[in-house]
């Protein structure tokens, strides 16, 4: 081996190809022109695909490519070597540079099969604006289909606040004037009234003033939406001026609001204002014969806060649960309880404004907790500034 | 002159008691009215009548229930499922006819109530005088004119 590096160069164990056998020279020159005119092909091709690749960045496989270059240029050397050899046997020179051919042939061979199977499935271009050219129909069919649902909403809004306006408006009207006039018809008839129609003229006086509580309970309810900007709010301070206002408001009787940490959360403070508002007011007013004693805790998961206000009053059959987030939905008669039923189906609206849920767990007699959620937002929602 | 002797009223609105019992009144038809306010009451007189050895307290039972629709807590409807159930359980020996009442403006409100085997009919409040006429003489017993 050692015999064979030291001599690569060394031509005196060879005859030149010319003097090797009995060549024409029509025959000889034919070979040499031939192999002459493969090496220059075979070397023009590695350098305008060197070009090519250089320049296509974008090139998928680009290993492949300079494989390619490399075995064809190996190749043209090769053919060179074969024409050189008719005047000098540079014969080790040339199985050297076969090995190197034989090398890169089969390294390209291995690098093929390996891109194959990506290969087959590349798209072409036509294959890629094709799909681009789909995805763009669908994004602007998605887009109409968009604008259509936002304009229904438009108008649903519309509707809705006019629907408030009659409401406030022209359902309250007629109402005051029915309440007027028993008010003068019971003041003129006063002496001669006998008990029944007193009684009579108090149902139609006592209906009115429901009718009148609905009304503004359901244009409360119909006004609850989405307004104002959601930011960053820090429930235990909220919970906290919530707290002294209650216990300002109920001097004596005054309820007893326990809570721990309560996380910062991303939402509408006017909105959860409320919500913890309408909450602990509903605690205060089904805590039964005791003080109302009430404890509000919080704790973040992966998608959501999560707060719940327990209290420990006089519950409610979990059969009802569901119903009572339901607007107008109650479970006790009127002169047990006062009210509409208005206050947790706000809560709920409110909590869905935000993504979340709303559910109550309680049993008669033994208290309820009130658990809601708001939905911790993704990056995007809050990273937008001011806005 | 065909009368129904016994009717309990089932409704959580005062003034539609009130207003039920006047036009009851008005036909000189249904001598004999009582009140229950809520569903769980009406239960508690049937399963306390059908638990007690006594004979029930008059006017018990009824020959005619009138139920409200929306009530606070058991539904009207909720309620007529009860009592089916606990006369389906033979805990209570026989259900009266049962017409449902509702201020509601919703068809499917009537569609469900008339669909409920144990219900006979579905009024509209309020109950008219002719409404109320038409009942005694399809459910009520001859007494002497």
């Amino acid at each position: 081996m050692g015999e064979f590096f030291s001599k690569l160069l060394d031509t005196s164990d060879f005859p030149a190809r010319w003097h090797c056998g009995n060549w024409s020279d029509g025959h000889g020159w034919l070979h040499i022109a031939s192999d002459v005119a493969v090496f220059l092909a075979y070397m023009a091709i590695p350098i305008v695909l060197a070009f090519f690749i250089i320049r296509r960045r974008d090139l998928p496989f680009p290993r492949i490519f300079w494989m390619f270059v490399a075995f064809i240029a190996f190749c043209g050397l090769s053919h060179l070597v074969e024409a050189y050899i008719f005047w000098n046997p540079i014969y080790r020179v040339s199985a050297v540079l076969k090995l190197f051919t034989a090398v890169a042939s089969w390294a390209t061979v291995a690098g093929l099969l390996r891109v194959m199977p990506r290969a087959v499935y590349w798209r072409s271009p036509e294959q890629l604006e094709r799909e681009v050219e789909a995805r763009t129909r669908e994004l602007e069919d998605n887009r109409a289909e968009l604008h259509r649902v936002n304009l229904d909403l438009t108008h649903a809004n519309e509707d809705l606040q006019q629907f408030a306006r009659f409401i406030s408006h022209d359902l309250q009207s007629p109402l005051r004037a029915i309440g007027a006039f028993v008010d003068i018809l019971r003041e003129r008839l006063d002496d001669s009234m006998e008990q029944e129609d007193v009684e009579y003229a108090e149902h139609i006086t006592g209906g009115v003033e429901r009718m009148k509580a609905l009304l503004q309970d359901l244009l409360l309810y119909t006004r609850t939406e989405r307004t104002g900007r959601m930011e960053w709010i820090d429930l235990g301070s909220v919970t906290r001026s919530l707290v002294e206002g209650i216990q300002v408001a109920s001097a004596g009787t005054s309820p007893t609001v326990e809570y721990g940490d309560l996380p910062r959360v991303f939402a509408h403070e006017v909105g959860i204002r409320q919500v913890l508002q309408n909450l602990v007011e509903n605690a205060v007013k089904f805590s039964g014969s005791s003080p109302a004693r009430i404890h509000i805790s919080g704790r973040t998961t992966e998608e959501a806060w999560e707060i719940a206000v327990r209290d420990e009053g006089i519950g409610l059959d979990t059969r009802y649960a569901k119903r009572i987030f339901e607007p107008f939905q109650r479970l006790h008669l009127r002169e047990e309880y006062e009210g509409t039923g208005i206050g947790l189906s706000i809560v709920r609206k409110i909590v869905q404004i935000h993504g979340g849920e709303i559910h109550v767990e309680s049993s008669p007699g033994q208290g309820a907790t009130f658990t809601f959620t708001i939905a911790r937002p993704t990056d995007n929602d809050t990273s937008g500034g001011s806005a | 002159m065909k009368i129904i002797p016994s009717v309990l009223l089932v409704d959580d609105d005062v003034s539609d008691l009130v207003l039920c019992e006047l036009t009851l009144g008005r036909t000189k038809r249904f001598p004999r009215t009582f009140r229950a306010r809520t569903g769980e009451q009406v239960l508690a007189l049937f399963t306390r009548a059908a638990q007690s050895s006594d004979p029930p307290p008059e006017p018990f039972p009824p020959d005619l229930m009138f139920v409200d629709v929306h009530m606070p807590a058991m539904t009207g409807l909720e309620l007529v499922d009860e009592l089916l159930r606990l006369r389906t359980a033979a805990i209570v020996p026989v259900l009266p006819p049962i017409v449902m009442l509702s201020a509601s403006l919703d068809p499917r409100e009537e569609a469900r109530a008339v669909a409920h085997p144990a219900v006979l009919e579905y009024m509209a409040k309020p109950m008219r005088v002719d409404a109320a006429n038409r009942l005694a003489d399809r459910l009520g017993r001859e007494i002497g004119s």
